[in-house]
């Protein structure tokens, strides 16, 4: 069973709104998922994911604010550190499927709810 | 009677009296908005994406919306209309009535448990007519204030909402609350509706299925839409072919709007530039008059448009009709080529319905006039883009005259600093 947590790392501008709209709304999704909350997740360090990883994470979704991102810069450099952390994990042979990068906006309610339950499939045991 | 003293008073709460509203407040002045929708946010939250830029509407509208509700200095009164204000000396009166939501806002919780067990659905204005909501509902999920409205005159009193209240706080004897502002200025945000359907009897009266109205178009390709995707009312099919008539509620003295419209041609290119993304396959032709792409960016978007594979017709629409499945037929006169009468099917049709006054701001008495179509003039444009002929009121946005949304933010920040000036001068 420790595949099956799914760390969600979420923005303050776009897509932590955009989960709580999933909530007002009152959609519903898989009980395992931990929110994380950040200003832009370009500051975790690519050994954050594997640490992550090695303390029983099942799958990682970064939901980043993407174009509507009010740090410049910021994005390119999120993508560009996330291929570093995919090419890392294919040296320790961790299944590329358990880390997305997407990007999520304020009301993408329908769009969350497919990120999570695509995970969910990636991490099943 | 509840009385409210503020320093300004703004009416509308779109995105430029949204805005209007927070530059006073930080500022340090005590602003009250008055918003006679059940929601904040104006027009600008049911959109999808922006014009030129594509950003998220929402994502854009929501902070502002979340910045004013928890602001100090701003109290919103929303599902509230002003009926009267009158100026004596200094100080504005209004007259605002607060309109029944039949729920105690003290005690609710937003829980939506109301909503959950109300039997009788509604067509869902929010999302022009297409989906349904519940008799009591709060409008849309991203509502500030979150407090459901009840609707009385399809209330069937079964209790169900009642009983399953866990605050117990639905009141189905709630009466309008009467509610006294004074002001020493006021800003007019008012906005903009939309040309109506039933305007122009050759596009149909509003009667053809197919042939749906922008803010419509805006719903099916907004995220949180209606349906997640774009469907057709008639019979729920993707749309293969896709027409949109430019000038549909503008530039036609028979329908009383002689002006251009100014945004139309950007929205309908936004849209086109969206569906073409949402549905890659389909035929997209938008029949324009003229394009008029004036401002920072449009030029280019019309271009990008173009090279997305938009077909543009210059072609004026005379009149649209439908066959027996409900495709709309378009009757056009070519302006270009072979220049001549023809006739083409689609299976959507957009009408690109021009703005036209929210509200009629000079039946407020404060001395502001209007221009000859009903927007609020200006005492000199060449002074202030923001100074009425009324003194001491203030106009921001559309209630001036169709104009996009970065507009609509610069006034805001013009009338929030004209009424300070004012102000320190009282």
């Amino acid at each position: 069973m420790t595949h099956r947590k799914i760390l969600i790392i979420t923005t303050n501008h776009s897509s932590y709104p955009g989960a709580d709209a999933v909530g007002q709304a009152r959609m519903a999704y898989s009980a395992n998922t931990y929110v994380i909350r950040v200003p832009d997740p370009v500051m975790f360090p690519e050994d954050f994911y594997l640490r992550a990883f090695d303390k029983g994470i099942g799958g990682i979704i970064i939901m980043s604010s993407g174009s509507d991102c009010p740090y410049e810069g910021a994005y390119e450099r999120l993508s560009k550190r996330v291929a570093r952390v995919y090419e890392q994990m294919r040296a320790k042979g961790i299944a590329a499927n358990r880390l997305k990068l997407t990007t999520i906006c304020t009301v993408c309610r329908a769009a969350f709810l497919k990120e999570i339950s695509e995970m969910e499939k990636a991490v099943a045991v | 009677m509840e009385k409210i003293e503020v320093d300004t008073l703004v009416v509308g709460s779109g995105i430029a009296g949204l805005q209007s509203a927070l530059d006073l407040a930080d500022q340090g002045y005590s602003v009250a908005i008055v918003e006679k929708a059940p929601s904040i946010g104006g027009k600008m939250i049911s959109l999808s994406k922006v014009f030129p830029t594509l950003d998220c509407a929402s994502c854009i509208t929501t902070p502002r919306m979340a910045s004013v509700s928890h602001h100090p200095r701003i109290t919103t009164l929303t599902y509230s209309t002003l009926d009267a204000i009158r100026r004596e000396g200094k100080t504005f009166t209004a007259s605002v009535t607060r309109k029944p939501r039949y729920i105690d806002e003290g005690e609710c919780i937003s829980c939506k448990r109301c909503e959950e067990v109300c039997p009788v659905y509604l067509p869902d204005e929010y999302e022009q007519g297409m989906g349904a909501k519940k008799t009591i509902s709060i409008p849309f999920t991203n509502a500030i204030p979150q407090y459901p409205v009840m609707h009385p005159e399809h209330c069937i009193r079964c209790g169900a909402c009642a009983r399953a209240c866990p605050k117990d706080c639905i009141e189905f004897l709630q009466e309008p609350a009467p509610v006294e502002i004074k002001a020493k200025s006021v800003i007019l945000a008012t906005g903009y509706e939309t040309t109506p359907m039933t305007a122009k009897k050759q596009y149909g009266l509003g009667k053809l299925p197919n042939v749906i109205s922008p803010m419509a178009a805006e719903r099916l390709l907004a995220p949180h839409g209606p349906y997640g995707r774009v469907l057709r009312p008639s019979d729920g099919m993707v749309p293969g072919s896709i027409a949109y008539v430019q000038c549909a509620g503008s530039r036609d003295k028979s329908i009383g709007v002689p002006y251009c419209s100014r945004v139309c041609c950007m929205y309908a290119i936004k849209q086109a530039i969206l569906l073409s993304g949402s549905l890659p396959i389909a035929d997209i032709t938008i029949y324009y008059m003229d394009i008029r792409a004036f401002g920072k960016g449009y030029e280019q978007f019309y271009n990008n448009a173009r090279a997305m594979g938009i077909n543009f017709v210059k072609a004026k629409v005379a009149r649209i009709t439908e066959d027996e499945k409900h495709n709309p037929i378009l009757r056009i006169e070519h302006q270009e080529g072979t220049s001549g009468p023809d006739e083409v099917k689609h299976e959507l049709v957009v009408l690109s319905q021009g703005l036209i006054p929210g509200h009629d701001a000079s039946a407020f008495g404060l001395g502001t006039e209007n221009n000859d179509f009903g927007f609020v003039k200006l005492s000199d444009e060449m002074v202030s883009s923001a100074v009425t002929a009324g003194a001491g009121v203030f106009a921001a946005g559309v209630v001036k005259g169709p104009r996009d949304i970065p507009d609509s933010v610069v006034d805001a920040g013009s009338a929030a600093m004209e009424a300070a000036s004012y102000m320190r001068k009282l």
